[in-house]
């Protein structure tokens, strides 16, 4: 099965780079990659794969840790089920907000979400008797599985990077279904797909809604993982950088969405070394990624595979 | 088939689509011909409900399709094709056809993302069925290529094919021969008689009246969006208003009707 190939190359290097990298501090970032990957991997089918844009994916990443986090510190709820509450309140606020909101297009759309970003940080700012305000909270407690406290780096990196792969297997299921091609028929052309049957409406709510729920999953790890959350976290900034990880990494290819995340998210690790002027680096890296490859770090790696395995459109896609 | 009775679609001011009224009956070929403005492309907005109308009835196979949103619509069995070619450049020839499978297949997304065996058996019909439909079109062309870099007449192939993947029961061709050089139009003219036999109804806007004068049962003349004259295409050829409003006089079809 060829196409299995890519995946379980993947789940070997998750795997593997524990092992190789022998600094705990490495780790630390990686799990960072990896919950941002889950959001990446789901912002890619709304942005790459739906065409529709969202500049407020740090709300639902926000609204997941703040209930996750909420549920656990206040109510004693065990993490798992405020994990799993905070899946659904997060899907149920995003279909709410979802339904119209997703009637815009373009840079409609994306002022639309970029308002909901901020709306929902101004919230955990403000909302001080509920969130704690500015300086946030902390001692959340951490997940586990019967006595298998995820604790230290390593073990939460395994717990990560597992969700990040039976992610990656649903989605790329998905992709390459009728699904996918509905949703790839809303970027290429809504009025062509509504004629021919795809309901577009109901698919972009669905995966907003989708990944709005992985966002809230993220937003849960990322609370039970660090303990401590505040609402700079989920800033503006963040839903910027989110889609731009999309985008560097490759829209229209969910591997693309975790190359992403995984170089503007240890990128900045590597740039210490100019100090002060690191912001500088990181922003001409980024630019001469757009020029010179605009379709994304996938589309580099499209290339060199061409070169060396032949001509992929040749390949019967079975 | 199709009965539309009385339609008509205003744009602030200006009246697209005037009371119009008309019938097309199953296995025919229908054409809609007229002016530049005359409403056609409208009218087929609105039969397949990208537009709704202002007034009146449209109903398809018994049922009224009035206000009823475009994907119902295509799953009852009405198909089209663009005037300017709308095919999905983000994807391969074969995925744009398998697209047309969409309304006809039903595996949700939960069997899909578990590989569930139905979803992978639905998937191969899809890809047999496109497939199919790519082979039916006459199109010779790499179908795991991108549509993007076709010639237009190709395209407008793929666009045919998507359109028959969807099992129509009505196909409307929005100027299937605008753009092609006459070996192309003659393909597309032969192709459509094809689909036609094949037991799918064809409405068709054309301009080019070699086309439609061959291959229609019927032709339907709109201008300033009111029906001017229906009938067989040798009559309508000889109707006075058709040829002083559309044909012009010095036009061979208006001249010497073809027998």
């Amino acid at each position: 099965m060829k196409k299995h190939v890519p995946l379980a190359l993947f789940v070997v290097i998750v795997m593997g780079l524990p092992v190789l990298l022998k600094n705990p501090y490495y780790i630390g970032a990686l799990v960072f990659v990896g919950i941002y990957s889950l959001i990446t991997i789901s912002l890619s089918l709304v942005l790459g794969y739906a065409g529709q844009i969202s500049l407020g994916h740090a709300a639902f990443y926000g609204i997941g840790a703040y209930t996750s986090g909420l549920l656990t510190t206040r109510w004693h709820v065990s993490p798992w089920f405020a994990l799993a509450c905070s899946m659904v309140i997060t899907g149920i606020l995003a279909y709410a907000i979802g339904k119209p909101v997703l009637k815009l297009r373009g840079h409609y759309l994306a002022m639309a979400t970029l308002g909901l970003g901020e709306i929902v940080y101004i919230f955990f700012n403000s909302a001080v008797d509920l969130t704690a305000g500015p300086s946030g909270f902390g001692q959340i407690p951490r997940l586990a599985i019967g006595g298998l406290v995820f604790k230290d780096d390593i073990r939460f990196y395994y717990l990560v990077w597992f969700t990040v792969a039976v992610l990656l297997a649903l989605v790329l299921n998905i992709i390459n279904s009728r699904i996918g091609r509905a949703l790839r028929s809303i970027h290429g052309s809504e009025t062509a797909a509504n004629a021919m049957g795809v309901n577009t409406a109901s698919y972009k709510i669905q995966i907003f809604v989708f990944s709005a729920v992985i966002s809230a999953v993220a937003g849960g790890y990322y609370a039970h993982f660090v303990t401590f959350i505040s609402p700079t976290t989920f800033d503006a900034n963040t839903s910027i950088l989110l889609v731009t990880m999309v985008i560097v990494g490759g829209m229209s290819n969910v591997w693309g969405a975790v190359l992403g995340a995984a170089l503007l998210g240890t990128l900045p690790e590597y740039l210490r070394r100019f100090g002060d002027y690191d912001i500088l680096v990181y922003g001409a890296i980024m630019m001469v990624i757009m020029m010179f490859a605009p379709g994304g770090l996938v589309s580099l790696a499209g290339l060199v595979k061409q070169k060396f395995v032949g001509n992929l459109s040749r390949e019967p896609a079975a | 088939m199709l009965n539309v009775e009385g339609l008509t679609k205003e744009f602030g001011g200006v009246v697209a689509v005037n009371d119009l009224s008309f019938e097309v009956r199953e296995k025919q070929i229908k054409s809609i011909i007229g002016p530049n403005g005359a409403g056609k492309t409208t009218l087929f907005n609105l039969l397949t409900g990208l537009l709704p109308p202002s007034r009146g009835r449209i109903s398809f196979l018994d049922t009224n399709i009035c206000g009823l949103r475009p994907h119902v619509i295509a799953r009852m069995g009405v198909s089209r094709s663009f005037q300017n070619v709308e095919i999905f450049d983000n994807m391969s020839i074969l995925e744009n056809v398998m697209l047309g499978r969409h309304c006809r297949t039903s595996c949700g997304a939960v069997s899909i993302a578990l590989r569930r065996r139905k979803a992978v058996k639905e998937e191969a019909l899809i890809r047999e069925e496109a497939l199919r439909q790519i082979e039916a079109v006459g199109l010779d062309a790499d179908p795991h290529s991108s549509p993007a870099a076709l010639p237009f007449g190709k395209r407008r192939l793929v666009e045919f094919a998507r359109a028959l993947a969807t099992s129509p029961r009505l196909l409307l061709l929005d100027e299937p021969a605008s753009g092609l050089n006459m070996r192309e139009t003659e393909q597309v003219a032969q192709l459509i008689r094809k689909i036609r036999d094949s037991g799918v109804t064809v409405m068709l806007v054309e301009h080019d009246m070699s086309v439609v004068m061959e291959i229609s049962d019927d032709v339907l003349v709109m201008d300033y969006g009111t029906k001017i004259a229906e009938g067989k295409p040798r009559e309508v050829q000889k109707n006075r208003e058709v040829i002083a409003r559309y044909l012009g006089r010095s036009n061979e079809y208006a001249k010497n009707p073809k027998p």
